[in-house]
């Protein structure tokens, strides 16, 4: 035990002077958050509209659509579970003082709240915006959807998407019919998703202050009406069942690079 | 008394009784009577007594009646509809629509009311208990919450009677037909379609009750009613439903928003629609009477061991839904324990119902051991809520939070959670630690029969005309009760209950706003103004600044702590749809379940 203190405290001293000669001061690491929507979803826009057939045989079209995507975040890794508590501490010395979480007086420093409206007839990607954290290991990212406030960006000009999370105009078509019945949603309505980054893959570490890491956000809208049979669910539910089925489809990519080349 | 489709199909699946333990208790019934036949070398008798059985069968018919008025009436609608004479944005399928004729909504309600007396006396000798009626199916467990009575058993059954019409309905017609099918071809089939589910219902009704008659008065052995069709007239009427169905054309049926699409299809959801309403009202029609102890000659029954009334009924979470998900191996537990003077909750957190990801603080199970006072007694002074954590615990076994929203985002701390939409549907989210907790607590949430309920939310909202139930308890052992009460210890009225705290910090200008569009930098939210309550731009500062309590004169008007001395002369407190939600303040004596903060509720940081 006593050896293995020691030891520790060797390396840790080795790594504080090294540090000291050599290596760059900590600095703020940039994340970009990116919203993104499958690939398939920006072929399936048929003049202003978006159509999908959807599980149960359904064909819709959206006219007119709209979602807010409120806030994105990565989450930090449960203590002790990204690093043991003996590297934690090495890389603490090596990296300067380690962000030790957020608490609950401190601000997620890896949060962005854009409020971004997207269309969903013009479905494409949109920088969300970017977070400036300190070193810190995350294991998670939260996805939310929430109602736009006045500051949401993009608020479209053609419809008042203030308190509104979706909006979506269109019509369906029952299996075997040529009858397209008009929809309309409108909703208040959150709903979000807690995505493990970690499952089969190191925890997405923020530490140097020399690279950029890109966190995607990929929603498939054409997967937003699966397992809906329009034909019988209440309208009162609808909103609901597609806001779940967005969040249920969501997927999330991060990728690192060098910022300086 | 709103109902949804949704809290229809789930009911089949969530009714306590299945097919198989009915079998095996009329199994078990049977048995146990031929034993005390041979024994006693009585005559044969039947399962029930006849004035069980009578009983039971005065309540079908009731049902069956409003169940085919019900049809009738919604039938009209739509054809009212179809040709114009009312709104075309009018769900017919729905006779809580706003727009639903009311001469149509009467004749369903006269006959609704004529059943009540009717049931009373014709099972005037009989006990609801014994006969098994322990609760109402969902979602007219809002409208009927106890049955303590057979007229509350007779209203219950005409709720569900209309329900499953509307469901009926919803799926023969659609919420909303095509108007400009009215006077075609498809206008003929759709009254075709509602024609033959129609009969197809009062049929098979009609002979499941005829069956459960004969077995009830011991005519016949222990029969599965449900399915058994004893002289084949159900299949005769579904052969009946199906040839009416097939004067229909796929061409037709496109034109509709019926469930099928073609022929077959349409005899096939009409098919397993109507089985589907009949089979659930024979279950809430007849029960399975609990087992009653077998006597013996040499022996005393020993008196089986009773819950002390007076420790506080939670929920039984056995059977719950669950948070789903990446988080489906968690599942509630919910336990509590009484002293002379305390009662305990032990609950890990869980959330009988499905998470919704709403923070990034995830869902964790806890160990918490909750206690408060047994006898609650009134203080002779008020006592603050704390700014953060606990202040009560909810039926399920949740934490109640107070008012306000954490210190982050600086810009909203201390916010107002529920007027900044940070809540799921049932008024909850998640801390740090996944810490899930209440702001809010909504009556539809917290029933026992929401306990299976993934997203109790879609069910039906609470009866404005009934008492709002019990929805948790504070930490000073006082009740919440949801935000209905009785005007009088009779009950002869029932009116909504208002906070007092008026917000005094709303935007100028915005009373009355309709979305936050009018607002400057806050949200437009249900707010008490002078009393009054309206809507009004709130700022996403700390709440406890922005609202002022005055007292006010009107027995609707709640105390600072959000409670009053019922009609009952008990004091508790209400859920309101303005600020406080749930507390104010405590009015008794609270014990510390973790509770923090500096400085406490009432006051800002």
């Amino acid at each position: 035990m006593r050896r293995t203190l020691l030891a520790l405290t060797a390396l840790a001293l080795v790594a504080f002077f090294s540090r000291a000669r050599s290596a760059p001061p900590a600095a703020p690491h940039e994340i970009r958050y990116r919203l993104a929507w499958d690939a398939a979803d920006e072929q399936a826009v048929e003049g202003s509209s978006f159509v999908t057939t959807n599980d149960r045989g359904y064909r819709i079209r959206i006219a007119r659509g709209y979602l807010t995507s409120y806030s994105m975040e990565l989450v930090e890794c449960p203590q002790g579970e990204a690093l043991s508590a003996a590297s934690e501490f090495l890389w603490s010395a090596v990296e300067g003082t380690a962000y030790a979480g957020h608490g609950a007086g401190t601000p997620n420093p890896a949060a962005v709240r854009p409020m971004q409206i997207e269309s969903l007839t013009a479905p494409g990607l949109h920088e969300a915006g970017k977070a400036l954290p300190p070193p810190q290991s995350y294991c998670q990212v939260h996805y939310l959807i929430a109602r736009a406030a006045a500051e949401a960006r993009d608020l479209p000009g053609d419809l008042d998407m203030v308190d509104a999370s979706l909006h979506i105009e269109g019509s369906y078509t029952t299996p075997g019919s040529s009858t397209e019945v008009p929809f309309t949603l409108h909703t208040a309505i959150a709903n979000g998703a807690l995505l493990d980054h970690a499952t089969g893959q190191a925890p997405i570490r923020v530490d140097t202050g020399r690279a950029v890491t890109t966190v995607t956000v990929r929603r498939h809208l054409a997967r937003a009406f699966d397992g809906i049979d329009f034909a019988t669910v209440p309208p009162k539910t609808l909103a609901n069942l597609v806001l779940q089925s967005l969040v249920d489809h969501v997927e999330v990519e991060v990728e690192s690079v060098d910022a300086n080349g | 008394m709103k109902r949804n489709a949704a809290a229809e199909r789930n009911t089949s699946s969530a009714h306590p009784i299945s097919d198989a333990s009915y079998r095996r208790f009329r199994l078990l019934a049977t048995s146990t009577l031929l034993v005390l036949l041979c024994a006693i070398a009585a005559p044969a008798a039947g399962a029930l007594t006849t004035s069980q059985a009578k009983c039971r069968l005065n309540l079908a018919k009731g049902a069956r009646k409003v169940a085919l008025r019900a049809l009738t009436q919604i039938n009209a609608c739509h054809k009212l509809r179809m040709r114009g004479s009312i709104a075309a944005s009018v769900n017919c399928s729905d006779t809580d629509d706003p727009g639903f004729p009311a001469a149509n909504r009467a004749k369903i309600d006269t006959l609704a009311a004529a059943l009540v007396p009717s049931a009373s006396n014709a099972c005037a000798s009989e006990s609801v208990a014994v006969l098994g009626y322990a609760s109402c199916a969902s979602p007219c467990d809002v409208e009927v919450p106890t049955l303590a009575s057979f007229a509350d058993v007779s209203r219950c059954l005409s709720c569900l009677a209309q329900a499953r019409a509307s469901a009926l309905s919803l799926t023969s017609h659609g919420a909303t037909p095509p108007t400009s099918a009215y006077g075609t071809n498809a206008w003929t089939c759709q009254k075709r379609v509602e024609k033959a589910s129609r009969r197809y219902l009062k049929s098979r009704m009609g002979w499941q009750r005829s069956c459960q008659y004969s077995e009830d008065k011991g005519k016949i052995g222990a029969t599965n009613c449900v399915s058994a069709d004893l002289n084949g007239k159900i299949a005769t009427a579904l052969l009946s439903c199906n040839a009416t169905i097939a004067k229909c054309t796929d061409t037709d049926l496109a034109g509709l928003t019926t469930c099928g699409a073609n022929v077959g299809a349409e005899q096939s959801c009409i098919d397993a629609a109507v089985q589907t309403a009949t089979d659930d009202l024979f279950a809430a029609i007849f029960p399975e009477p609990p087992p009653t102890p077998t006597p013996t000659a040499t022996t005393t029954p020993t008196p089986t061991p009773t819950l002390d009334p007076s420790c506080p009924a939670f929920l039984d979470v056995s059977g719950a839904a669950g948070p789903g998900g990446s988080y489906s191996s968690l599942a509630p537990s919910l336990s509590v324990s009484c002293s002379a003077s305390a009662v305990t909750v032990h609950s890990n957190g869980i959330p009988t119902y499905q998470y919704v990801a709403l923070t990034p603080n995830g869902l964790q199970a806890k160990n918490y051991n909750f206690t408060f006072p047994r006898n609650p007694a009134a203080a002779a002074s008020t006592t603050s809520v704390p700014l953060l954590g606990n202040i009560g615990v909810a039926l399920n076994g949740i934490p109640i939070y107070g008012v306000n929203e954490g210190p982050q985002p600086a810009s909203d701390a201390y916010g107002d959670p529920i007027a900044a939409a940070i809540l799921d549907q049932c008024g909850s989210h998640s801390a740090q630690q996944g810490t899930f907790h209440y702001h809010q607590m909504l009556v539809k949430c917290l029933l026992q029969s929401a306990v299976s309920s993934s997203q109790p939310w879609n069910n039906a909202d609470p009866s404005t005309t009934q008492p709002s139930p019990v929805v948790g308890y504070a930490f000073d052992g006082f009740a919440i009760y949801g935000p209905y009460e009785c005007t009088d210890a009779g009950c002869t009225s029932v009116q909504r209950m208002l906070s007092s705290w008026d917000n005094t910090g709303y935007q100028a200008g915005t009373v009355g706003c309709a979305t936050s569009s009018a607002c400057s930098g806050g949200y437009c939210n249900d707010v008490m103004i002078n009393g009054s309550q309206t809507t009004a731009c709130v700022p996403k500062t700390c709440v406890w600044s922005n609202n002022t309590y005055t007292a006010k004169a009107g027995s609707q008007y709640l105390d600072r702590c959000n409670g009053h001395y019922g009609p009952n002369g008990d004091y508790h407190y209400h859920t309101t749809e303005t600020f406080p939600y749930t507390l104010g303040c405590y009015r008794g004596t609270p014990t510390n379940n973790g509770g923090m903060g500096t400085p406490p509720g009432g006051s800002c940081p």
